[in-house]
């Protein structure tokens, strides 16, 4: 076990400060980090690499995409024909999501997040100033204020941004591309795995099918039937794509591990050693 | 000085004696570019923009501006000759005896610039929110050229030009930046735009062992140091090589001009940036977007291909004005102006144009090839989509879903079917094209049809028989049949009506005299009119099932317009009928089938297959819809001109569970055209549709119809703050406002046109000068000559050229001619520069001067940053925000805290322990 210096109130006052200054780290660095990082691995969009960067803190969110070896990209999404996911629409007689933009609701599951964290951090520094009054209670507070800080840190705000990004569905049904995908290709195949990372989580994806888009109106009725061959006209329409979406928590955060530790190298006085003292 | 300019015309016959080596040079500076306009317009744009701030401030509202630009444009070329024998493989592969002359050229030309537009204005009345606008925009420009050639040509001891090599690096790159913040205010509403945006692009295509050899050795140099204008035309057989001399001195060089072919690297970079865009404008979280999007595009390989670019190469010399030149080395050399040379050797630049054209082509080909995706397709659809033409037109609803008929040729080749009989030739084998043809059309409004199309008037015997042959044989004209006088001496060209006579006609039939020549055809090749060539033309008319909707039968061609429809001295055809039936609303299919008969043989002379077309008949409609937040206007209008009383106009809006919410409907009532507009209040959030058609009386069926969608939501948008906004400024003062500073504006135009003395010009004359050779037949240098009204010369820019005055009246452009030492110097310096650093003098570039200008005009610039890629300014927090990079690696209020920090707090913790540990002990 560790050394552990004497109590002091010095030490106490010391350690709230600290836990204090901790506290307001925490607040101003990123809490979350999200980044997604896909490629067009087959097809007409092919080499085209798409990162983007997520980052989210107090009261933002700053979004970074970087579309790299564009141009692939960029001619296949002027050259398709993007009536014919309509076509399938119908066709397929699959109703798809409203889309009406971000509602109201995606603020609201990040606005409910922050201001679980922000009211913990908050909370977390007031019961280190109740703990220096040395009244019964004041330590059990501390621990809960310490541990409601972590859990709206590590599991509400994440659980908050996840479902900001679902809105009413599931992750994966609103990730980027899904609308595309899942109107106008056929003969998808598509494949998901979560990895747990350092703080965070990490989910890969990939994805293939054949793009109507690409496919002549005269043909689209065969390729939904039926696969086209292999080096036939239609078969350019194949497109392949690989993704990987990982969420981390801002490198900051780990900070507030020092607060358990300060309590045991700063120690103040609790009621009870106050007491044996006097 | 005229003879020693016109004798060495033959020294060129022969390989030089001595090796010949010139440098020259030409830079600009373009600091000196408002200098330069100033000499010539006498206006001061620093002053002028320091008026128009004035105007500003006294109309009511602040306007700065500010520009700064630095830069430079230097060209170099080094020629040497290397006269030693050398070997190179012709065309055919033979090798030959040959003499170089290389030219070895450096282009660096750099400009960065920077501009400012700093604007604001704000008005807040009692009772009543504030009213601004501020607006910052700050530019920057930044521009490279860098072109490397080295050009050796090859010339046999006949002074022939036999080929040349070349290795040329050409790089251009553009980066423009843009930072935008705008900040508008009014009706309660505010909205902050701050962004940056960049251009970023770098071409460079490198061609290196580029080898043009031509067909055989071209005496394009001789022919060029002996005329006064040469041109070379390239041929492809042989037997057609020559050299055509007129007597004015002109020549023309038929020469076959070989192959190019070489080796090319390109690359193809861009990057496009968007930073700082509020999320929260557009309903995500509030925040900022941050978009790059780019690419690299790198290849290499080889070329060939026929070297066209040669054919019209020319060489105009004016030889009525020789120059002397001194090209650095202290001694003269006569030379001529070449107006239509380019400032260097034509050869080089036309091989230059060949190589750069090639390589670039084979570059693009190859990056196609990289994609994956036939560019040329891939874009063409693009186009299609934008534009709305061809096949991919068809989907976007407001066309009449016309689609394009192809035409396939004779040799599988396809072109669009409105191509054919077009009077061009369209299929490569020409096949589109028939001698004879007839075409329908309807008008879009009216039931009519319209025939048009092609007679093959050249191939027919469309002529008059000019003579008439009495019964005695003599020849009178026609003209004088039956015109009341006796022109045969028999008498037998008029009608006796006391002993009637009678006309046989060419098919042997009978018609009475008196019908003759009375502008009316009785016999059936019309001979009885004089006529030598009748035809008529047959056209049947069906619908898509074969159902006849008109047959013309007597449409007849000869060569008086008044006997016949057309008189065949036109290829054109053109005529028209009433529909007989009741044509229906909407696209309807019409087929011609057509032929063209000899009258007097009824021999079908040419038969025209069955074509068919579909059109649109009927009134036409538009629509729109707007979605504003959760109120839905839908307007559906018509355009007739046809005065339609037999249809009706539907409007029917939906919701997102497709079903019917509002419809109306209005008739065609034969006077205006009807339009329906609607605007409700939405319910629910969704897609919500309008559908717009058209339905013919008595018919179930829309003859036209479109449906447009869009979606309501109860967020707001930035349009809507934005209405509000507008609304409050149009109210405001700020109209008035403009008003006076366009008055200010007007006045100070036309105060700077009064009191803005124009110098001068005192050039009356003046003269593109690439300095021909005649000794050398070569390019050795490059001058701008200038003429007063006296006829005397100045040098605006070149050599030294005798009887030429470099104490110019007037410097209009700050051009530096530099030749041998110092531009050998020049060139090798320049060589090695390739970034915008290297070649402009950034240091120069001093933007506190930009800044100074706009302290003067009382602008703070304590927050302006002119910083390439930085945000303009930091006036309003979202311009200080960071990218999610930043932000993600932002280390916080205790940067120190990390795993190497909680160790040395460990060690802190021990030391303490210790510490008390003693302390107890």
């Amino acid at each position: 076990m560790l050394p552990r210096p004497t109590p002091r109130l010095g030490w106490g006052v010391l350690r709230t400060v600290f836990i204090a200054l901790l506290a307001v780290h925490v607040f101003i660095s990123a809490w979350l980090v999200a980044s997604v990082d896909a490629v067009y691995t087959e097809g007409r969009p092919a080499p085209t690499e798409i990162h983007s960067l997520v980052a989210i803190d107090k009261d933002r969110t700053a979004i970074d995409v970087s579309v790299e070896r564009a141009t692939s990209l960029f001619i296949y999404t002027l050259s398709r024909d993007s009536d014919a996911a309509a076509e399938i629409e119908v066709d397929g007689d699959e109703e798809s999501p409203t889309k009406n933009g971000p509602s109201s609701s995606q603020r609201d599951y990040l606005a409910l997040g922050r201001g679980l964290v922000t009211w913990t951090l908050i909370g977390l520094v007031l019961a280190e100033v109740a703990s220096l009054t040395r009244k019964k209670g004041t330590n059990a507070l501390r621990i809960t204020m310490f541990s409601a800080a972590l859990l709206a840190l590590f599991v509400a705000f994440p659980a908050c941004y996840v479902l900001s990004l679902s809105d009413g569905g599931s992750v994966s049904e609103n990730s980027p591309g899904n609308e595309l995908e899942g109107s106008a290709f056929v003969h998808t195949q598509s494949d998901t795995s979560t990895h747990l990372r350092w703080l965070g989580v990490e989910i890969q994806a990939s994805f293939s099918g054949y793009d109507l888009g690409l496919v002549e109106p005269a043909n689209r009725e065969n390729v939904t039937a039926t696969a086209p061959q292999p080096g036939s006209e239609d078969a350019s329409s194949f497109i392949a794509f690989e993704s990987s979406f990982a969420v981390e928590f801002g490198k900051n955060l780990d900070a507030l591990l020092y607060v358990p530790f300060l309590w045991w190298v700063l120690p103040s006085n609790t009621s009870k050693v106050f007491t044996e003292e006097e | 000085m005229l003879l020693t300019a016109l004798a060495p015309l033959a020294a060129v016959q022969a390989a030089p004696d001595e090796a010949s080596e010139y440098y020259y040079g030409v830079e600009y500076d373009w600091t000196s570019l408002d200098s330069d306009l100033q000499n010539v317009t006498g206006l001061d744009v620093q002053e002028l923009f320091t008026e128009i701030m004035e105007d500003a401030d006294n109309a009511g509202f602040n306007l700065d501006l500010g520009q700064l630009t630095t830069g430079s444009t230097n060209v170099y070329v080094h020629q040497t000759e290397d006269i030693s024998a050398q070997t190179v493989e012709n065309l055919n592969g033979t090798d030959v005896q040959v003499w170089s002359r290389t030219s070895d050229v450096t282009l660096r030309h750099g400009v960065l610039s920077n501009a400012i537009i700093m604007t604001d204005w704000s008005e807040t009345t009692f009772g009543s929110s504030t009213t601004s606008f501020d607006v910052d925009v700050v530019a920057t420009a930044e521009n490279v050229l860098t072109v490397d050639i080295l050009y050796t040509e090859y010339l046999n001891d006949a002074y022939e030009l036999v080929g040349a090599d070349m290795n040329i690096d050409m790089t251009v790159g553009a980066d423009l930046d843009l930072g935008v913040d705008i900040s508008l205010e009014g009706g309660g509403e505010d909205l902050n735009v701050d962004f940056d945006t960049g251009i970023d692009f770098t071409y460079s295509i490198a061609s290196s062992d580029a080898e043009w050899r031509l067909g055989q050795p071209s005496p394009i140099y001789i022919q060029a140091a002996q005329n006064d204008h040469t041109q070379m035309f390239c041929v492809d057989d042989a037997e057609d090589v020559e050299v055509v001399i007129e007597g004015s001195g002109d020549a023309e060089i038929h020469d076959l001009c070989g192959e190019l072919s070489g080796t090319f690297a390109g690359t193809a970079d861009y990057e496009l940036s968007l930073t700082g865009l509020p999320t929260e404008e557009f309903g995500l979280d509030a925040g900022e977007f941050d978009i790059t999007v780019s690419d690299n595009l790198a290849e290499s390989g080889n070329y060939q291909g026929d070297a066209d670019e040669l054919d019209g190469t020319s060489f105009s010399m004016r030889s009525d004005t020789p120059l002397q030149v001194d090209l650095g080395d202290g001694t003269n050399l006569n030379v001529v102006a070449c107006d239509t040379c380019p400032p260097g050797s034509p050869m080089m630049f036309a091989m230059m144009g060949g190589v750069l054209a090639q390589a670039s082509g084979a570059f693009g080909e190859a990056v196609a090839e990289e994609l994956e995706a036939n560019i040329e397709d891939s874009l063409a659809d693009v186009f299609e989509d934008l534009f709305g033409i061809g096949d991919s037109a068809e989907g976007n609803g407001m066309d009449n879903g016309d689609t394009t008929p192809m035409f396939t040729c004779d040799d599988g080749d396809l072109v669009r079917l409105n191509y054919v009989n077009d009077g061009e030739e369209d299929c490569n084998d020409g096949s589109d094209e028939e001698d004879f043809f007839v075409y329908v059309s309807t008008y879009s409004t009216t039931p009519s049809y319209t025939f048009f199309g092609t007679v093959p008037h050249e191939e027919l015997s469309i002529e008059s028989n000019d003579d008439f042959l009495c019964d005695d044989g003599s020849l009178i004209s026609w003209y004088q049949v039956n015109n009341g006088y006796n022109n045969c001496q028999d008498g037998s060209d008029e009608y006796n009506a006391s002993s009637p006579t009678t006309f046989t006609c060419a098919d042997g039939t009978t018609i009475s005299f008196d019908a003759v020549n009375d502008d009316t055809g009785d016999c059936t090749g019309f001979d009885d009119e004089g006529i030598d060539g009748l035809y008529t033309v047959q056209v049947t008319l069906t619908d898509e099932d074969g159902n006849v909707l008109a047959d013309v039968n007597d449409y007849t061609l000869c060569d008086d317009y008044s006997l016949c429809n057309n008189t065949g001295y036109s290829s054109y055809l053109y005529f028209s009928l009433p529909n007989s039936g009741e044509a229906l609303y909407g696209d309807n299919t019409l087929c011609v089938e057509s032929s063209l008969t000899n009258a007097t043989s009824s021999s079908v002379m040419y038969t025209s297959a069955p074509v068919c077309k579909t059109s649109y008949t009927g009134p036409n409609a538009f629509g729109n819809m707007y979605i504003d937040g959760m109120t839905m206007t839908a307007n559906a209008n018509t355009y007739d001109f046809a005065q339609t009383d037999d249809a009706t106009l539907h409007l029917s809006i939906t919701n997102n569970q497709d079903v019917e919410i509002w419809s109306g409907t209005q008739a065609f009532d034969g006077t205006e055209s009807p339009s329906i507009s609607h605007e409700m209040d939405l319910s629910e959030e969704g897609e919500y549709c309008m559908e717009i058609s058209m339905v013919q009386d008595g018919q179930t069926e829309a003859f036209w119809m479109d449906t447009r969608c869009d979606d309501a939501t109860t967020a707001g948008t930035p349009s809507d703050r934005l209405e509000t906004i507008v609304e409050a400024l149009t109210d405001s003062g700020l109209v008035s406002v403009l008003e006076t500073f366009g008055e200010n504006l007007e006045d100070t135009f036309t105060t700077f046109e009064n009191d803005t003395e124009t110098p001068e010009f005192p050039y009356v004359d003046g003269m593109w000068a690439p300095l021909w050779s005649n000794e050398k037949a070569t390019i050795v240098g490059v001058a701008v000559y200038g003429y007063d009204e006296d006829d005397n010369g100045y040098l605006i820019t070149g050599p030294a050229t005798t009887d030429f005055s470099e104490e110019l009246p007037m410097t209009f452009a700050s051009i530096r001619y530099v030749t041998g030492v110092p531009a050998m110097e020049a060139q090798v310096t320049m060589v090695e520069a390739n970034s915008l650093a290297d070649i402009v003098d950034v240091e120069e570039h001093d933007l506190t001067q930009l800044e100074d200008a706009l302290v003067e005009a009382g602008v703070d610039v304590s927050d302006l940053d002119l910083t390439p890629g930085t945000d303009s300014t930091d006036e309003d927090e979202t311009s200080t925000e960071q990218t999610a990079e930043e932000l993600a690696e932002e280390d916080g209020l205790l940067p120190f805290l990390s795993p190497l920090s909680m160790m040395a707090v460990l060690g802190l913790a021990f030391v303490a322990f210790n510490t008390r540990r003693e302390h107890d002990e």
